[in-house]
């Protein structure tokens, strides 16, 4: 066995013991909160230690260049071409992605632990269960693998989910339904697509449906898209993003930062499946419009309603929004390299932004405010991290490449609308560009006169250390970069677009500080009008496309026409008239055949058989003359038939 | 010298029989001085003479063993005798029969009556026929037994209903009277016999006076017939039901029927190459489809369990004379005939003792109980689960055992034959079927269904026949666990026949 499937089989070994050791302690009573501590600490520091030394065995391997792809399986039964296995397939891709998963699970739960008083060791226990079926899903070599620890990650977060709520809500709410649901809808569109892509290859196995996708040429185009497009439905349903996006919002209501954050992360989680998989083959073959069109529409709106939108919930949920657009538009230009960073950076940028986003108003306790005092350690990292979730949240080229799918708009032969798109995306990133200013622009001025605390301070080092660690050595090291992302060392091919857009940012904020400094009047007018257009846009963001018209359909049409189904139809006409009257005419007839048979036929057959028996019993002749008789006239009949026959010659 | 010791050596279980009478007669003789001289044997004679019986007819057994065994699977022909397994397979089942009997009438005769010893002798009388019967070629031997049969019967049953009610003067008259009409036809029948030119001799040759030959087979079969008792001369058999709940006539006479049988068998091989054997043919099968029917129909209504096992018996007896039509057909093949006479064979053998069981069996039944109404059975199984379990056992093979044998002897010869018989007889073996089933039903429902209260009362009859009950059951489980080996047996038997 392989050292890193070893160290991997230890660790979810690991993980299981630690879940449901998690979940024992939190059906004791007796709650100590350094227990809490310590059992979080133990379980992070666990899930982290044990990815990154996998990662670095995968990392010494990879330069010894003795293997690029592990693969270890257990063969558990096979069914005509399809064979059902459960193992582990490790390629660089694959290794980033879990790195990546852990290292945020890691630091959330301990995050959590520390400032957050209903996170309890059950909890931990769950997030350790959630982290042990991730590696399972990640890791896997075959279809039937990855749609079955897809549906138990889903399960063990609807759990985790379930519970946080209950503990503050006392009621099931509306949204956990429609998550649930969209949860399962999502995972059967999903699971239809690749259940169609393994008819179409005939196998389970990736490494199979890889070489023969890229060896068969008669694969139709049909195919392809039906595949793709069923997925996108897939990741729309359950990743939230419109017409289904209103639960989001409903499940993330109590408990705010916790729900929201993971997730998040789980849709990161789906998105990634394109990438374990080799759907992502299929995106490289043909350009799917579908996929540019809803992305950067959704990109579009989300960035408009956040602009104009207030509650940090809503804004955070279409920042996510806005991300998923632009990388469902990514994948669509066949751009997979710069899908999969956008992808590794998503999760890390919206758990960065949480205790921007979330933060808690100071103006409420002004007594407290009086005692802070001004840290500079603590305001410089505060900038700084600053800095550098914006820049990510731009897409600046080291540490997220964003920007580098405006290039690839303008070089692309094969789209017709290339202009459009180009300008489109620009309109998206002068959005982003003005919400970011939005967003911190309060903010800078709150974080200064609060104290961050320790925990968050540690979180944020934490993370400022992993973007930089995964951005920046992400495309230098070629290991680093399974989809072939492009370098930036021809940066002259890219210069006219980068320059342009920049250029516009520059003009485009003067304008803004211009406007803001030197028009007030309009200025005033305009946030007049802003205030004005937010309960509209608000109404607007809130409207339900799909579950609405699905209850009403349910309680208006489905309902009563069942139940009339079932009176009139079934009851009435079925049961009552056809089955009961069919019922009773077969019984008349049993009862009738019965009556003749039993009554009529049958004794009269007995009663034939009796009188013969009972003349047979009366031959035995009581009288010894009869007897002799008999004998005599026997005899004698056999007798003449001798001497007859013998008479006529025939004997 | 060697002759005289070839003569003492053939006849050593005969031997052995004649030095048990000789001693039971000297014991009997001497009884009144014994029982003067030891008061105690006075109620206890009999026991002593049943037991002589019972230790020289099982010597004589094995010793029939011990010399028949030199001559392996050849026969020993002397003084127009055949030793065989022909012969081997009827003295040990007529033996048997005979230590059941007088394990029987030890307790059925009185108590004080110790000068009953002809009772005992001529159950070894008995037991000595079967020797004439099955090994001679001589019609003068066959003769001499069924004689000895008459006598031993006659004395037995005039010993056994001596002092008793006044149906029983009605029996020992049919008895006598069929018995001895039997005898004379026989008589009549050898005479014939030997006019055609054959001689005393048991065999069938083309001789000038064929006439003399057919009237003499006719005399026979019927004089045989009366001995069996079947239809239409089964009078004198009905009328031996006992009112005294008593079996042991009843077992009697049906040794006395197996004899007949197997000499059936025997003759009728010697006569399947007759000129006559058309008629022969259909006679058999006319006569198997009536007894079949008979027995079958009487058994429907028959409340009376010895009568009803009588009427089944009928039925066996049918299925035998069915089986033995056969070996008259002009076109039977040689294995189809040895087929045949193997299942007759086997079929007389199980038919003996599976009616000596069923017929013990009832009898202690209906000893205890005071009635002999079919009814009766529904109160076994409340008194004792063992006596259910044999009696369940007993109808159940009452049923299944002459459709089994039809089957067995039909194994390789169903296909070849089509002609009309076949199709008669197949009809025929449906038809009885299916109404064979009503009886079985009807013992079922007996055995399962208990409509009035009955109380076992033990008598002193009952230990005997429950002992000689257990001893059947313990053969009958031994002849199913042994059936491959039986059936060799059997047709050793006839291959004996058809040489």
């Amino acid at each position: 066995m392989n050292d890193i499937v070893l160290s991997l089989l230890i660790q979810n070994g690991l993980f299981l013991i630690l879940g449901l050791t998690g979940i024992i302690m939190g059906l004791l009573e007796n709650r100590r909160f350094y227990r809490k501590k310590i059992f979080s600490s133990l379980t992070s520091s666990v899930i982290f230690v044990i990815a990154f030394i996998n990662f670095s065995l995968f990392m010494t391997r990879y330069y010894s260049g003795s293997i690029i792809n592990i693969k270890e399986v257990l063969p558990l039964f096979s069914f005509f071409t399809y064979s059902f296995e459960l193992g582990f397939q490790i390629s660089s891709s694959q290794i980033i992605i879990y790195l990546t998963l852990m290292f945020i699970l890691a630091l959330s739960n301990l995050y959590l632990t520390w400032k957050k008083p209903y996170w309890k060791e059950s909890h931990s226990g769950r997030l350790i269960l959630y982290a042990l079926t991730l590696n399972f899903l990640i890791f896997s070599s075959n279809l039937f693998q990855i749609m079955s620890f897809v549906i138990l990650s889903d399960l063990i977060l609807i759990d985790l989910i379930k519970n946080l709520i209950l503990k503050s809500e006392k009621r099931i709410p509306d949204g956990l339904r429609k998550m649930i649901t969209s949860f399962f809808v999502g995972d059967g569109f999903l699971l239809a697509s690749l259940i169609i892509l393994a008819r179409l290859v005939k196998s389970l196995d990736f490494q199979i449906i890889s070489n023969n996708l890229l060896t068969q040429s008669d694969i139709l185009s049909k195919d392809i898209q039906l595949i793709l497009s069923l997925f996108l439905i897939g990741i729309i349903v359950k990743n939230s993003l419109y017409p289904f996006h209103t639960w989001f919002k409903e499940i993330s209501m109590s408990n705010k930062d916790v729900i929201f954050t993971f997730l998040s992360k789980h849709f990161m989680i789906t998105f990634s499946l394109l990438l374990i998989t080799p759907l992502f083959l299929l995106l490289q073959l043909q350009v799917s419009y579908f996929f540019i069109w809803y992305g950067i529409i959704t990109a579009l709106l989300s960035v408009i309603f956040s602009i104009f939108l207030k509650k940090e919930l809503e804004i955070s949920i279409l920042i996510n929004t806005i991300i998923s657009g632009i990388l469902i538009a990514v994948l669509g230009l066949r751009e997979i390299a710069i899908g999969f960073q956008i992808l590794i950076t998503l999760p890390i940028l919206i758990s960065g932004l949480i205790p921007y986003l979330f933060i808690k108003k100071t103006e409420k306790e002004p007594e407290i405010k009086e005692t802070r005092k001004f840290n500079l350690v603590f305001t410089i990292i505060h900038f700084f991290s600053l800095v550098v979730l914006s820049l990510l949240f731009l897409g600046i080229a080291p540490l997220n490449s964003t920007f580098l799918i405006l290039v690839q708009t303008i070089y692309q032969n094969t789209l017709v609308f290339n202009i459009g798109l180009f300008i489109l995306f620009t309109v998206i990133m002068y959005g982003i560009f003005i919400l970011v200013i939005k967003i911190y622009k309060n903010q800078i001025k709150n974080s200064l006169e609060f104290q961050f605390s320790v925990t968050e301070i540690v979180y944020l080092i934490s993370l400022l250390l992993f973007i930089v660690f995964s951005s920046f050595l992400y495309p230098s090291f070629n290991f680093l970069n399974p989809f072939d992302f492009p370098l930036i060392t021809n940066l002259n091919a890219w210069w006219i677009p980068f320059s342009i857009i920049i250029s516009g940012c520059v003009i485009g904020s003067i304008v803004y500080f211009a406007v803001l400094r030197y028009f007030s009047k309009t200025v005033s007018e305009i946030r007049a009008f802003s205030t004005k257009i937010e309960q509209p846009l608000e109404t607007v963001y809130s409207i339900d496309p799909v579950f609405i018209p699905v209850r009403f359909l349910w309680i208006r049409i489905i309902v009563p026409f069942s139940k009339w189904f079932e009176q009139i139809i079934i009851k009435k006409f079925l049961i009552e008239f056809i089955v009961l009257k069919t019922w009773k005419l077969f019984i008349l007839t049993l009862r009738w055949l019965n009556r003749t048979i039993t009554k009529i036929i049958i004794p009269r057959i007995v009663d034939t058989f009796k009188l013969v028996s009972k003349f047979i019993r009366k031959l035995e002749i009581s009288c010894l003359r009869t007897q002799f008789q008999i004998v005599l006239i026997s005899l004698s009949i056999l007798l003449a038939i001798i001497l007859i026959l013998y008479s006529g010659g025939l004997i | 010298m060697h002759y005289a010791v070839l003569f003492l050596k053939m006849f050593f279980p005969l031997e052995i029989l004649l030095i048990g009478i000789i001693t039971i007669i000297i014991t009997g003789l001497l009884s009144t001085k014994i029982t003067q001289r030891f008061p105690y044997l006075k109620s206890r004679m009999r026991i002593l003479y049943g037991y002589m019986v019972v230790v020289s007819s099982i010597v004589s057994m094995i010793s029939f063993w011990y010399i028949y065994n030199p001559f392996e699977t050849s026969s020993l022909v002397y003084f127009n005798t055949q030793i065989s397994q022909f012969t081997a397979g009827a003295y040990i089942v007529v033996g048997i029969a005979t230590v059941i009997v007088s394990f029987m009438t030890i307790v059925e005769i009185n108590l004080d009556s110790h000068k009953n010893y002809l009772l005992f002798i001529s159950l070894l009388m008995l037991e000595g026929s079967s020797w004439f019967i099955t090994t001679s070629d001589s019609w003068i031997n066959i003769l001499f037994g069924f004689i000895l049969i008459y006598i031993s019967t006659n004395v037995f049953i005039h010993g056994i209903y001596e002092k008793q009610e006044s149906g029983s003067r009605e029996v020992i008259t049919n008895y006598l009277t069929m018995s001895s009409m039997s005898i004379s036809l026989l008589f009549v029948g050898i005479a014939c016999l030997s006019f055609s030119g054959n001689g005393f001799i048991l065999t069938v040759q083309n001789t000038t006076r064929q006439l003399w030959e057919y009237i003499g087979i006719i005399f026979v079969i019927i004089s045989l017939l009366i001995q069996i008792g079947v239809p239409p001369f089964h009078n004198w058999y009905f009328k031996a039901v006992n009112k005294n709940l008593n079996s042991t006539t009843s077992i009697l006479l049906l040794f006395q029927r197996g004899l007949g049988l197997i000499f059936l068998i025997k003759y009728s091989s010697t006569i399947a190459s007759s000129e006559i054997n058309s008629i022969l043919l259909w006679l058999f099968t006319s006569l198997g489809a009536v007894y079949t029917l008979w027995g079958v129909f009487g058994a429907i209504t028959e409340n009376s369990l010895q009568k009803l096992i009588h009427y089944i018996s009928l039925f066996y007896i049918g299925i035998f004379m069915l089986i033995l039509s056969d070996i008259f057909s002009s076109t039977i093949s040689q294995e189809m005939l040895l087929n045949s006479l193997k299942s007759v064979n086997f079929g007389v053998l199980i038919y003996m003792i599976l009616f000596s069981f069923s017929l013990s069996l009832l009898s202690s039944i209906s000893k205890g109980l005071k009635s002999e109404e079919i009814s009766i059975l529904g109160s076994i199984g409340r008194n004792s689960i063992t006596q259910f379990i044999v009696n369940l056992i007993n109808v159940i093979l009452l049923f299944l055992v002459p459709i089994a044998i039809y089957i067995i002897s039909k194994k390789y010869s169903f296909d070849s034959t089509f002609s009309p018989r076949m199709y008669f007889v197949s009809i025929l073996l449906i038809t009885i079927l299916v109404f064979s089933i009503v009886y079985f039903f009807r013992f079922l429902k007996a055995l399962f269904s208990s409509e009035k209260r009955y109380k076992l009362q033990l008598t002193r009859i009952e230990p005997a026949t429950v002992i000689s009950s257990i001893i059947m059951f313990v053969i009958i489980i031994s002849f199913m666990i042994l059936i491959v080996q039986i059936l060799s047996f059997c047709s050793l038997i006839s291959l004996f026949l058809l040489s």
